[in-house]
Order: structure tokens, then C-alpha cells, then sequence
């Protein structure tokens, strides 16, 4: 170099490396690099890469700033537009908006080395946000900060793809697919060039029946997938359509556990009344020899009626418990179970034939009156118990007071 | 004060103050790698810089020997060109050859005052003139085919009010 200036051949601009000559560029605005490709084909060089290099510098930074104020925004969107960063974060995300248009229209080209990001213009506007927004404590709107680069960026847009970016397809096109040369006979390229392209065209034949595939592939599990919230939406309904059936069984449980309180109060009023009839007639017969005193049982009615309660026997134990101002028993109310039917035979009660020698000896004739009486009394009870499964009433007191009177008869 | 010997490309030995020279990256790091002794009298050989660039380099260097080092690029930061000091805007009013001449030495001997300075200089010469302005000022040709400056002419167009 030094050489030149002793032997006065001038120094160019362009035999500067090109280190130094992006370093002078970089002391530009991106708009004047765009501008300046035209000088020449070096500075074209030049500056077609200091663009792109621009465009990516510039997504960098954004894409920094918007991770750097993301962070410090609360997480709920309530929250957030009061926050003092929600305008950096409007302005960021209105940005990204635009870089990710710039970047669809100018990238598949950039990387094909078929063109720069040519909108200089653009990065500078960029840059200007991304300072602002870097900056500036209280931001202006987003509106009024991108309204330049809304309108710039559209129109360079539209102009690629208006008037650019068609010849730059077709180029990509005929770049990209390029026509299977094939080579005429006896005309023979050499043999290794033929076998690359034979490899290359056996892959070209592979790529496309995978791109085929993978087509079919995705169509299925698309297929699949709409099958699949079909059934879910189905099992939702099903779902939906079985809590409303469990609630309605639930109101008919309430119902029914109501009924059948309602009916335990019922019974226990049958019962007391027929101990305050039962007492007296004791206190009329004492000693009286007992009848049968089994209890009564209806099967049907799922309910075992313990009738020892009752004041029908006439054994010791019922003679000395059994008083007119007596509490009555809680009714004994038991599920029915097959043993239960079969066999056991209540052990409180016992037989008559078990208890002669407690009874005082008696006439046979009057025994066989007072059993007629209580099978009578049994009869009725059973009756009325038969007549009323659900709802037990209480003893019919007409029976009652016919037992008595034959009693009051007998004696 | 220790001097160091600095040698151009055509043989001309400068004796310089140690600090000055360090102002080089080159140098200071050639110095601190190799362990040249304060007291011996070696001459450090610059086959790329003449003797008339080196003499204004070791010119600029003794003046801004004081100068705070300088903060690093920001890259995100918008470059100024309109903050030379007027001494600096007065040593570097030469030839364009000497300019790049010292750009070229400047990034050879890695002085990156110097380098700024003059790139500087030379992106002032660059702004706001048209393409055809740059390429009479430096000196250009258009090397550009019909069909290709049309292209980049159509390419730009975009931003062109109607």
C-alpha cells in the first residue's frame, strides 16, 4: 500500500477489505446502503449483505426486548394494561406483527441468494422503534409510533410482490427443479456426472412418494382426530345425561327415605295404641293362660313385625312388663333374609306348648276360648297389617274392642 | 522515557514512546506476548505501513495519547459521523489515497480511534450525495450491465412517492 503512494498510483475506495468498507457503510442509514447498491456491482455486494444483516440484527433485537418486557409483565391480561411496560409490550407485539410480514415476503428469497431485504428504509424505521421503545419510560401509542412503519413496510410489500417477486419465483423455480438432462446418446457426459444425476434423480423419486405419504399420513390422523372429538362430544352428552338421571334418583331416595319415616311414625303411634289396649285387657285377665305368641311376620312387606311387644301373651315375663302406662318397644323393623324366613324363631318369644307349668292351671274349655280370642286378635292384626304394607295404621280398634268384650264375656 | 523503534515498509526507523506505540493493539500485544525488554533497543518491523503514514500515525497517536479508552460498539446504536474533533477533521484533510492509506494502517496496527475517525471521514464523503456523485467522488465506475442496474433501479423503487 505504501508503495502505491510512493509510486502515485492512487488508492482506491474499493481496494479497502471489506471489513473496512462495512465499517464505513455501517456509519450509514440503512435507507442510503439500499440506495447506494446501485453505484456499482462491489458496493451492491456490499451493501446486499449489510441489508440482511440489518434485517436479522434487528429481529434479534426485537425479539430480545420482547422476552425482556414479557417478563416483567404480570401474567393476567387484567393486570397487564395497567402495567407501566403495557405499551412497550403493544408496541413490541404490533412490531413482531410487521417483522413476521417482512420476513415471510423476503426471507425464501434472502436465503436463495436470489435477492437482499431490500426496504432499507424499513430497518432504519425499525430501529427507531425498538429505541424508542428501549428507552422511553412512557412510550407514545402504538398506532402513532408504527404509523410510518405500517405504511412503509406495506408498500415495500406490495412492490415484491407486485413487480419482484414473480421473476424471482419463476428463478427460484427454474433454479430449484431443474429439467432431467438427459443425455442423448452416443453424446455421453462423463460417467460420474451421469451417476450423480441418476442418484439425484432416484432421490427427487423418493422425496416425492415421501411428500405423498406424509400427505396421506397427516389426512388420517386429521381424519382421526375429528373422529376422535366426535366421541368425546358424545361421552360429554352421556356424561351430562347420567348426572341428570343421578339427580333425579336422588330426589326419589329423598322421597322415599321421607315415606318411610313417615311410616315408622305411624307404626310406632299403632303400636302404642295397641299397648294401651293391650293393658287393659291384662289388668281385666290376669294370669289368663297364653295364646300362641308368635310374632307376626309379613314377608311381603320386607318389614318383620316383632309383636312380643304386644300385650297378647300371657306368659310371666309379658304379665309383669306389659303395664298400661308402659313405653312401647322401638318397632323392630329388619331386612328380610332367606335363614331368617326359614328357621329362626324369635328367641324372646316362647311357645305356648313351652310355658304350661308358668300358666295357672285352667279349664280346657275356657283355654280353648281364650286361644279362639287370640287367634281372632291375630287374624285382625294380620289383616290389617296385610291391608296396609306401606303405610301401617294402627290396629283396627274396633277388633280390639270386640276382643275385650269377649274377654270381659269369659269372664 | 522508554522508546520503542518502529521500522517501515521502507526501512525508516521511528522511535516512538513505548505508551504512544501502545495506542496500537498490534503493537501492545506483540509487546506484552513476546517480553521486549524496556531497555533493549530492537526495531519492530511494519512492512505494511510507509514511512509517510506511519510518521502521521505516530502523529495522531502522540496527540490522543491521553484520550480515555473507548466504549465498545453498540451495535443497536445508531452510529454518529458529525462528532470529529476539528483537529482530527484538520489531520485528515488529505488525499483520498492517504486517507485509505491510513484507514489501512489504522486496521493494521488495530488503532481503533484512528480507524473510526477516518471511516468516518469517508462515510461524510458518502452521505447524501446520489450514486453518481459517490462514484465521481471516489472515483467508480459502474460496472453494472443494463439488465442488472435495472433490477436493483426496479428493486428500490418501492419508496418513490408518486
Amino acid at each position: 500500500m505504501m508503495d502505491s503512494v510512493e509510486s502515485g498510483i492512487k488508492m482506491d475506495i474499493l481496494s479497502l477489505p471489506v471489513v473496512v468498507l462495512e465499517n464505513i457503510f455501517s456509519y450509514l442509514s440503512y435507507d442510503e446502503i439500499a440506495k447506494n447498491r446501485i453505484v456499482s456491482k462491489a458496493f451492491n455486494d456490499i451493501c446486499m449483505r449489510l441489508l440482511n444483516r440489518g434485517f436479522l440484527m434487528i429481529e434479534r433485537r426485537h425479539a430480545l426486548a420482547l422476552k425482556a418486557v414479557k417478563t416483567q409483565l404480570p401474567r393476567r391480561e387484567s393486570e397487564r394494561r395497567y402495567h407501566p411496560l403495557s405499551r412497550h409490550s403493544d408496541i413490541l407485539t404490533s412490531l413482531e406483527t410487521r417483522i413476521s410480514m417482512l420476513n415471510m415476503t423476503y426471507t425464501k428469497f434472502i436465503d436463495n441468494g436470489i435477492c437482499c431485504f431490500i426496504p432499507g428504509k424499513v430497518i432504519d424505521e425499525i430501529r427507531r422503534v425498538l429505541t424508542i421503545v428501549e428507552t422511553t419510560k412512557t412510550p407514545p401509542r402504538a398506532h402513532e409510533v408504527l404509523q410510518e412503519l405500517r405504511d412503509i413496510s406495506s408498500m415495500a410489500i406490495e412492490h415484491f410482490d407486485d413487480k419482484i417477486s414473480p421473476a424471482f419465483r419463476k428463478k427460484l423455480q427454474d433454479s430449484v427443479v431443474p429439467p432431467p438432462p438427459r443425455p442423448a446418446p452416443g453424446v455421453l457426459a462423463p460417467i460420474a456426472i451421469r451417476q450423480d444425476m441418476l442418484l439425484i434423480r432416484r432421490r427427487l423419486l423418493l422425496n416425492t412418494k415421501l411428500s405423498l405419504y406424509l400427505t396421506a399420513q397427516q389426512k388420517k390422523f386429521h381424519k382421526r382426530m375429528f373422529e376422535y372429538r366426535k366421541i368425546a362430544w358424545r361421552q360429554r352428552k352421556t356424561i351430562r345425561c347420567l348426572m341428570r338421571r343421578q339427580k333425579e334418583q336422588d330426589n326419589t331416595i329423598a322421597d322415599l327415605r321421607k315415606r318411610i319415616e313417615e311410616c315408622d311414625i305411624k307404626y310406632s303411634e299403632l303400636t302404642h295404641t295397641n299397648q294401651a289396649v293391650g293393658g287393659k285387657v291384662i289388668a281385666g285377665a290376669p294370669g289368663e293362660a297364653s295364646t300362641q305368641t308368635q310374632p307376626l311376620r309379613h314377608f311381603g312387606s320386607q318389614i318383620k313385625l316383632d309383636l312380643s311387644v304386644l300385650p297378647i301373651g300371657t306368659n310371666k315375663r309379658t304379665q309383669t312388663k306389659v303395664l298400661p302406662n308402659i313405653k312401647p318397644r322401638k318397632p323392630l323393623i329388619n331386612l328380610p333374609s332367606l335363614s331368617e324366613d326359614d328357621a329362626e324363631p324369635p328367641p324372646k318369644i316362647p311357645k305356648i306348648d313351652d310355658q304350661p307349668s308358668t300358666s295357672k292351671p285352667k279349664p280346657q274349655s275356657t283355654i280353648a276360648k281364650i286361644r279362639g280370642i287370640a287367634n281372632e286378635i291375630r287374624t285382625l292384626t294380620n289383616l290389617n297389617i296385610e291391608g296396609k304394607l306401606k303405610r301401617p295404621v294402627p290396629l283396627n280398634p274396633l277388633a280390639i274392642l270386640e276382643v275385650e268384650v269377649k274377654k270381659q264375656k269369659l269372664d | 522515557m522508554p522508546n520503542i523503534k518502529l521500522q517501515s515498509s521502507d526501512n525508516e526507523v521511528f522511535a516512538v514512546d513505548i505508551e504512544i506505540a501502545k495506542c496500537s493493539v498490534t503493537i501492545k500485544t506483540m509487546l506484552e506476548d513476546l517480553g521486549v525488554d524496556d531497555e533493549e533497543e530492537e526495531v519492530v518491523p511494519l512492512p505494511n505501513v510507509n514511512s509517510a503514514i506511519l510518521k502521521k500515525v505516530i502523529q495522531w497517536a502522540t496527540y490522543h495519547k491521553d484520550d480515555p479508552p473507548l466504549p465498545e460498539d453498540d451495535e443497536n446504536k445508531e452510529k454518529r459521523t458529525d462528532d470529529i474533533s476539528s483537529w482530527d477533521a484538520d489531520f485528515l484533510k488529505v488525499d483520498q489515497g492517504t486517507l485509505f492509506e491510513l484507514i489501512l494502517a489504522a486496521n493494521y496496527l488495530d488503532i481503533k480511534g484512528l480507524l473510526d475517525v477516518t471511516c468516518k471521514t469517508v462515510a461524510n464523503m458518502i452521505k447524501g450525495k446520489t450514486p453518481d456523485e459517490i462514484r465521481k467522488t471516489f472515483n467508480i465506475k459502474n460496472d453494472f450491465t443494463a439488465a442488472e442496474e435495472d433490477q436493483v433501479r426496479k428493486e428500490n423503487e418501492w419508496c418513490e412517492e408518486k
